[in-house]
């Protein structure tokens, strides 16, 4: 599935390939809110990778106290690795097969998937223990239980986990889609079309009102997101919660 | 040594020991008695005494260290937990409708709906069947977690402090619903508290566990329905009370 997503993401990437607008005084709202649209993907897809991985490391993680013991200082030192470190190891690795936005998407996952790591294996370990003795002994094992009783458990840490990934997201998309800085003789060219860059190359060119338009649809668009996606989850996640 | 074989006995312990790992004195040691097929017994003690490990065992949730346990198989074993253990993010119908539906996968939902809405009738929650957990009181989760353990129609019935969080008058209605099932069902119900008063009210046997292990059993033949204010009921509860404190 993961891959599926991503090869999804090469295919819309090559139909909708178009240059970062760097020389241009002024730019139009469509331009700009086509530059949204592709963050955004961006943005849904690490989202998306992000959660189908965090799960499963949560659930082994919390699988014995013996698997506890060993996977969360390893998560722990994974999370406190500076991302940024990565990155230019992660853009040479995509440059080979010319898929730049292979790594925006990468270095996006990697500073949200450990945020619902964690909020997940705090979720999981407040399950009360009653309800797991229910569910075990009504016949809930294995992927039953999983399906039934760990996922749906996890659903209020799931939002709110995913509420700090995406913040986290939007505090590394500049970074994501500016790709030359971290290329060997790069050039704005070799950036990605999306509101990050275009904030960036705004702010280079001393092009403001290009920058404070750009400015302004991000701060709209994160607080549309907030309003009728993630307050509305919160809401309904208030049903999954153990009193 | 008890047998399983013997009478009508349905569990039986032999000489039960259990120790948890991390710590130094045993939750249960040399704990034997024997369970008759639609009795109610009533397991009680002092907090810490060890009584709910006792249906933990029978339920097959914990293993005993020592000794041997003959109960029904856990599919037959059904519990009531103090908590209610419903599951928050289903409503009352589909909370009993699940476990219909993962006993007998070949249950449709529709039809494992209907099931469950007859047993929510048996506890006079029908009318609460859409409702979700939160939206329901103390005593009606309670009511649904006792139609969920009864839907699986088990054997064996357990009650863990099932009302021990619930205002007197509730926990009186669920006492009458609880004996009116008792006689309707003939499921044999194991029940811990640490009320003395409320196992005089409802159990045909009382265990009582003290320090791990069994310090008195109790037959009673006072006759249902027991009130509180009754001679044979107050005298039964003196009697046990110099046992609990002694």
């Amino acid at each position: 599935m993961p891959l599926g997503v991503v090869a999804i993401a090469m295919v819309a990437v090559k139909l909708f390939a178009v240059a970062v607008p760097v020389s241009s005084d002024t730019i139009s709202i469509n331009t700009l809110l086509a530059a949204l649209g592709f963050t955004l993907m961006r943005l849904g897809i690490a989202y998306i990778l992000a959660v189908l991985v965090s799960i499963p490391l949560a659930v082994l993680a919390t699988a014995s106290p013996t698997m506890e013991a060993m996977f969360l200082p390893m998560f722990d030192i994974f999370q406190s690795v500076p991302i940024l470190a990565f990155f230019p190891v992660i853009i040479l690795i995509f440059i080979n097969v010319k898929f730049f936005t292979g790594a925006a998407i990468t270095i996006l996952f990697l500073s949200m998937v450990w945020n619902i790591v964690f909020t997940l294996i705090g979720g999981i370990n407040v399950i009360p223990r009653d309800i797991i003795a229910a569910a075990h002994l009504f016949g809930l094992w294995g992927w039953t239980y999983f399906w039934k009783v760990l996922l749906p458990a996890m659903v209020p840490q799931l939002v709110t986990g995913s509420i700090l990934a995406f913040a986290q997201g939007w505090n590394i998309i500049i970074v994501a889609e500016v790709l030359h800085t971290y290329i060997p003789h790069g050039t704005a060219a070799q950036d990605l079309f999306g509101i990050g860059s275009i904030l960036v190359s705004a702010s280079a060119h001393g092009q403001s009102t290009v920058f404070l338009w750009a400015l302004c649809i991000t701060i709209v668009a994160i607080a549309l997101i907030n309003f009728f996606i993630w307050q509305k989850l919160l809401r309904y996640a208030q049903r999954f919660r153990f009193e | 040594m008890l047998n399983a074989s013997d009478s009508n006995n349905l569990i039986v312990f032999n000489g039960i020991g259990k120790t948890y790992p991390h710590e130094h004195t045993s939750a249960l040691h040399d704990i034997s008695f024997s369970v008759e097929k639609g009795t109610l017994t009533c397991f009680i003690g002092p907090s810490g005494s060890g009584k709910s490990t006792v249906l933990k065992l029978i339920a097959g949730l914990e293993k005993p260290t020592i000794g041997s346990i003959q109960a029904p198989p856990p599919k037959n074993i059904s519990m009531v937990f103090q908590s209610g253990a419903l599951f928050p993010w289903l409503t009352a119908v589909d909370n009993v409708a699940l476990v219909l539906q993962v006993r007998d996968a070949r249950l449709s939902k529709t039809i494992a709906r209907k099931k469950a809405q007859e047993f929510l009738a048996l506890v006079r929650l029908q009318e609460y069947a859409e409702k979700y957990p939160a939206d329901l009181s103390g005593g009606q989760r309670q009511r649904v977690g006792i139609a969920r353990a009864l839907a699986v129609t088990p054997d064996v019935l357990l009650l863990d402090e099932p009302f021990s969080a619930l205002d007197p008058k509730t926990t009186a209605e669920l006492h009458d619903d609880l004996l009116r099932l008792w006689k309707q069902t003939g499921t044999t119900i194991l029940a811990v508290s640490h009320l003395i008063e409320e196992a005089v009210a409802l159990a045909s046997s009382i265990i009582l566990i003290k320090e791990g292990t069994i310090a008195q059993r109790y037959t009673l033949h006072i006759p249902y329905p027991r009130r509180e204010q009754e001679t044979a009921f107050i005298q039964e509860v003196h009697h046990i009370r110099r046992d609990f404190f002694a």
